[in-house]
């Protein structure tokens, strides 16, 4: 008898749950075309673009895909004919090109997003310092590849910024997206990468990274990246990407942003 | 899990499509080829034999340029289908019918040369018209060919990497095939998935090439 009761006290809240889940779907999707939206992220945005498609995915008839890459290729890829609804790029150059060579919605361009570049530098002594850098090997430091990923290019100008000099700069080591210098950091690859503080976050989060805050020099001043989303020009008509753009507003999903290490435009940094 | 089981559904879809697009373009080359005197006959055998040498990004550059809709191909196939060649499934399948066609061109031209004249001189002469010639006398003395070729095609197609990145991206259910699935795995340090997959790769790749050899090499002789 106890067994039965225990065992309806946990289906009943479970019963009220996915009724209450099963009503809001309902009404929110009364009268909504379902529809689905392929949406391009930047790679430090990956895992975010994940949670909030779950979310979204929950409250309305549309479904979402999250394709990541480096910003860069992601735009050429769309010039190219891509079949991609929403840019939500790492930057704002690569959208406004986007919209002025006809690919993307004018107007339409927002800012989502402001990330964070910071210094990974797992077991140096004392606070890392950008300086320092060069007492290293070039090839043992890594980063984003600055030609087609912002993370990268932001880095490019915080070791210029150094007095880190031009030959050894040139000696680093460079990778497709920011991603991956999370990754060679955290497998011993490499002695330090420059990382979004994004990737930190949810790392240390799912349990795939153990970072010490103490191994990390945060540069927000120099390198706050303003990250752009805009609606192209195949995803005009589709629902799927208006519903996604406009939730981009609401304060739950600002929310989840925030979450994963986000700023917003004229927020101060807390950290 | 689902999106991976997706990846290897598409890999195989591709890889099927792939091949057996192949064995009615490839056959007529290879017997051309075989059988052919012209002087241009070594120009076609390097033509066909060039991405076996060339690099995947050079190809896959070529493909992005020619198929992308602003270009002449990729602008018809819009126009028809509404759809971009570039970044889809069938712009895929075009580029890997161009990427694997020397691997079954080859084993297919190697096994042409070697149908003994004589053998289809008798029967000519006893009234076996061209097609007859080929559906009976040939193709079950080029067996060793199909199955070498078939089975070096759909492996090729499975490892491809470099011309899908180019001008497929990473597209879930579209181009996101097997080999992207693990660069993304990977990107995303999650070294399991990865692993699972690139294990599976290799048993996969082991297996055909021991099919080749075992079956391929010794059974179907071309004349017993």
């Amino acid at each position: 008898m106890n067994g039965r009761r225990a065992q309806a006290g946990v289906l009943l809240p479970r019963l009220a749950r996915t009724l209450c889940a099963g009503l809001l779907w309902a009404c929110l999707s009364q009268g909504v075309e379902s529809a689905e939206a392929r949406i391009a992220v930047a790679a430090n945005f990956r895992n975010t673009a994940l949670v909030i498609a779950e979310a979204l995915q929950r409250v309305s008839p549309h479904r979402y895909e999250i394709i990541a890459g480096s910003t860069g290729k992601l735009a050429s890829q769309i010039l190219n004919g891509a079949p991609f609804d929403i840019f939500m790029a790492a930057d704002c150059d690569r959208p406004q090109q986007l919209v002025d060579r006809g690919a993307a919605v004018a107007g339409s361009q927002q800012i989502y997003a402001v990330g964070e570049l910071g210094l990974w530098w797992p077991g140096v002594s004392g606070t890392p310092a950008l300086g320092a850098l060069a007492n290293l090997e070039p090839r043992s430091v890594c980063i984003a590849n600055p030609a087609f990923a912002p993370y990268g290019e932001a880095a490019w100008h915080s070791l210029a910024r150094a007095d880190i000099s031009a030959a050894w700069r040139e000696g680093i080591l460079r990778v497709d997206n920011i991603n991956l210098v999370t990754g060679l950091v955290a497998q011993g690859h490499v002695s330090a990468g420059f990382v979004a503080r994004s990737a930190l976050i949810s790392g240390v989060r799912n349990g795939s990274l153990k970072v010490n805050e103490s191994e990390v020099l945060w540069l927000a001043g120099d390198a706050a990246l303003d990250q752009m989303m805009v609606l192209l020009t195949r995803g005009e008509n589709n629902p799927a990407a208006q519903f996604w753009l406009e939730q981009m507003q609401t304060p739950s999903v600002r929310e989840l942003i925030r979450r994963d290490g986000y700023r917003f435009p004229g927020e101060e940094n807390d950290a | 899990m689902p999106d991976d089981m997706q990846a290897v559904w598409l890999t195989v879809l591709l890889a099927g499509v792939t091949t057996l697009l192949l064995f009615p373009i490839a056959s007529p080359l290879a017997w051309w080829l075989a059988r052919s005197d012209s002087k241009g006959r070594s120009l076609v055998e390097a033509v066909v034999a060039m991405p076996l040498v060339l690099p995947p990004t050079v190809l896959g550059f070529y493909l992005l340029v020619m198929l992308n809709p602003e270009s002449f191909v990729g602008g018809l196939w819009f126009n028809v289908t509404g759809e971009s060649l570039t970044f889809s499934f069938s712009g895929l399948v075009i580029a890997s019918v161009i990427y694997s066609l020397p691997f079954m061109v080859q084993p297919l031209h190697a096994t042409f040369r070697a149908v003994p004249v004589p053998v289809l001189e008798a029967a000519a002469t006893l009234g076996a018209s061209p097609r007859d010639q080929w559906l009976n006398v040939v193709l079950p003395l080029a067996k060793r060919g199909y199955l070498t070729g078939g089975v070096l095609t759909f492996a090729h197609t499975v490892g491809e990497f470099g011309v899908v990145l180019m001008m497929g991206g990473n597209i879930p259910g579209e181009t996101r095939v097997l080999s992207i699935a693990i660069y993304e795995h990977v990107e995303t340090l999650n070294y399991q998935a990865a692993h699972s997959l690139a294990l599976g790769l290799m048993c996969f790749s082991f297996l055909s090439l021991w099919l080749v050899y075992r079956y391929a090499g010794h059974r179907f002789e071309v004349v017993r």
